[in-house]
């Protein structure tokens, strides 16, 4: 618990440092092993051994040539998945400090594995965008991006949460970039809509075009729904370009922004969201009140 | 290709066959390696010859375990999108004799899965029923997996009973965050089928925060289970809470069949 309060995410630069340090390699350390070994098994034969020596021992050499790999590389693939598993199951659970912790230890030990290595890097993006860190999570989705090809399927959803992570940093024309290179995408899968529909959500509220963001919240019950509880922060942005709307206007939309802040509410306490949508941190006084967790419900576990 | 309806009398053949293969392939190893020690006169290359006879044999069987095993891969993403074609991979694979014991005990779980998906609960209860009453061995891993397939088909056939046997079996039981969701779903369904909503809302927050990790659709459907457990438990306010909770994050309530697992749910039984 000590270690959870005292957990400080990792600042831009030494991710950077650290990304470069260890960049995805290929090959295996262990192909030779086997080889060295047989030959080593062959050269003392022959230097030592006599007639029968070599009909016993050569097929077992052999043998241990074809078999030694697959066994090195069976012993490193399970402790690889354990170690995959606790990480998402971390993730999962929200232990974002001990998730983030093992993740970063993981870079170094997959850089032999760049599928493995760039999934944890990118739910590494996820976490620390989740608790705020929105400079180092820029970080991890632009090493991401440069080192994706562009059509790739991931690389859409890559760009929509760096525009996420831009616009939490009040870098809008980038940002803009990632959200308009988002759209190519549009129709692919309901997540990758989702998604896009946060960011956009997101961007017309920064650069305080509410009635644009209304507009988008007109079908954002349905598009927002694949992100699960996360689609507390879409209906967070819309409440507050709905309040914002209706300040603008006399007897504006206070009613929408209610029933907007309502449904964000039911899904997340206010504290979370503010942690994953900057906007969303500092609220204009006299804003609708949410929802509270019901009573028979018990306290946090 | 489809594989017959189960029988366990079956099972048991084939599990005797494949060990009648695998055993016969080291006795002959071991008879070849005696009658060379014992009669030299038949000179070395016969010996050799028996050698790699018994080698030849001991390696086709196991490929054979090996082809099979990539089956239970294969037929993974057809689980819930296509049970058909998840069956044909699996019935090929079964037909092959010789297999490891715990190859062909996994290739049975996911045919239960397969089953499961495919709406025929009671012949997966009976697979799930004849594999666990084996010796796993080294496929012991799938046992908590293949309760829990059993508890979901018992509950699909209504025997509560079974779901509550497969259940309890699961205490002692190693279990993954997956799978530990899964069963807080189908207990969930099994405390509204037997009858006891209130202790589906014992440590309801936990359970609220488990389904929140879900995705959105099995949210849905566990925040409903969580719902109806309220309402009958009397808990008005929770329930009306969970519900508003269901229909955000699933759509229109009119859509969503609580009791019902969705296909993709059943197939991370597997």
């Amino acid at each position: 618990m000590a270690r959870e309060a005292q957990f400080r995410p990792p600042p831009p630069e030494r991710l950077k440092t650290h990304l470069a340090e260890h960049e995805p390699r290929g090959g295996d350390p262990w192909g030779l092993v086997p080889w060295i070994v047989g030959l080593g098994v062959l050269v003392i034969l022959w230097r030592f051994g006599s007639p029968a020596a070599w009909l016993w021992v050569a097929p077992l050499a052999l043998l241990a040539v074809v078999l030694l790999p697959a066994v090195i590389r069976g012993a490193q693939q399970r402790t690889r998945q354990a170690r995959l598993k606790a990480f998402s199951e971390w993730a999962l659970r929200e232990h974002d400090a001990a998730a983030l912790r093992l993740g970063w230890h993981l870079i170094r030990r997959l850089e032999r594995v760049p599928a493995f290595q760039q999934q944890v890097i990118a739910t590494m993006g996820v976490l620390l965008q989740r608790i705020g860190a929105a400079e180092s999570a820029a970080v991890v989705w632009d090493w991401l991006i440069a080192r994706a090809p562009e059509d790739a399927p991931q690389t859409a959803g890559w760009h929509l949460r760096r525009a996420m992570a831009r616009l939490a940093c009040d870098e809008l024309a980038d940002a803009d970039q990632d959200v308009r290179r988002g759209r190519r995408n549009i129709g692919q899968s309901a997540e990758l809509d989702a998604l896009l529909c946060w960011a956009e959500l997101w961007q017309h509220v920064a650069t305080n075009h509410d009635a644009e963001a209304l507009r988008v919240g007109a079908r954002a019950l349905d598009r927002l729904r694949p992100l699960g509880v996360e689609a507390a922060c879409g209906y967070g942005l819309l409440a507050l370009a709905a309040h914002r709307a209706g300040e603008a206007v006399p007897g504006g939309d206070a009613e929408g922004a209610a029933e907007w802040w309502r449904r964000a509410t039911l899904l997340m306490p206010p504290a979370a969201m503010a942690r994953r949508c900057r906007p969303l941190a500092d609220l204009p006084r006299g804003f609708a009140r949410g929802v509270s967790w019901p009573e028979e419900m018990g306290a946090a576990q | 290709m489809s594989e017959p309806p189960f029988r366990p009398a079956r099972l048991s053949r084939q599990i005797a066959g494949d060990a009648a293969a695998r055993y016969g392939a080291v006795t002959l190893l071991i008879v070849v390696c005696l009658f060379a020690a014992r009669f030299p006169a038949f000179g070395r290359g016969l010996a050799l010859l028996g050698l790699v006879a018994a080698t030849g044999m001991w390696g086709w069987i196991n490929v054979a375990s090996m082809r099979s095993a990539r089956a239970l891969h294969e037929a993974s993403p057809y689980l819930a999108a296509d049970p058909g074609r998840a069956e044909a991979i699996l019935a090929a694979a079964l037909q092959r004799s010789g297999l490891q014991r715990w190859v062909r005990l996994l290739l049975y779980h996911r045919l239960a899965v397969v089953r499961l998906c495919q709406g025929r609960a009671g012949e997966a209860a009976a697979i799930c029923h004849a594999v666990l009453s084996r010796r796993l061995g080294a496929a012991r891993h799938a046992r908590a997996p293949l309760l829990l397939a059993f508890a979901e088909a018992a509950l699909a056939t209504g025997d509560v009973w079974g779901a509550y046997a497969a259940l309890s079996a699961l205490d002692g039981e190693e279990i993954d965050l997956a799978h530990g969701l899964r069963r807080l779903a189908i207990q969930g369904r099994y405390h509204l089928a037997a009858g006891v909503p209130s202790a589906e809302l014992a440590r309801a927050r936990a359970k609220v925060e488990a389904a929140e990790m879900l995705p959105a659709e099995a949210s849905a459907r566990r925040h409903a289970v969580l719902s109806r457990a309220a309402a009958a438990a009397g808990a008005t306010g929770l329930s009306h809470w969970l519900e508003a909770r269901a229909d955000l994050l699933g759509g229109a309530a009119a859509d969503r069949d609580a009791q019902r697992p969705e296909p993709e749910a059943i197939a991370e039984l597997a």
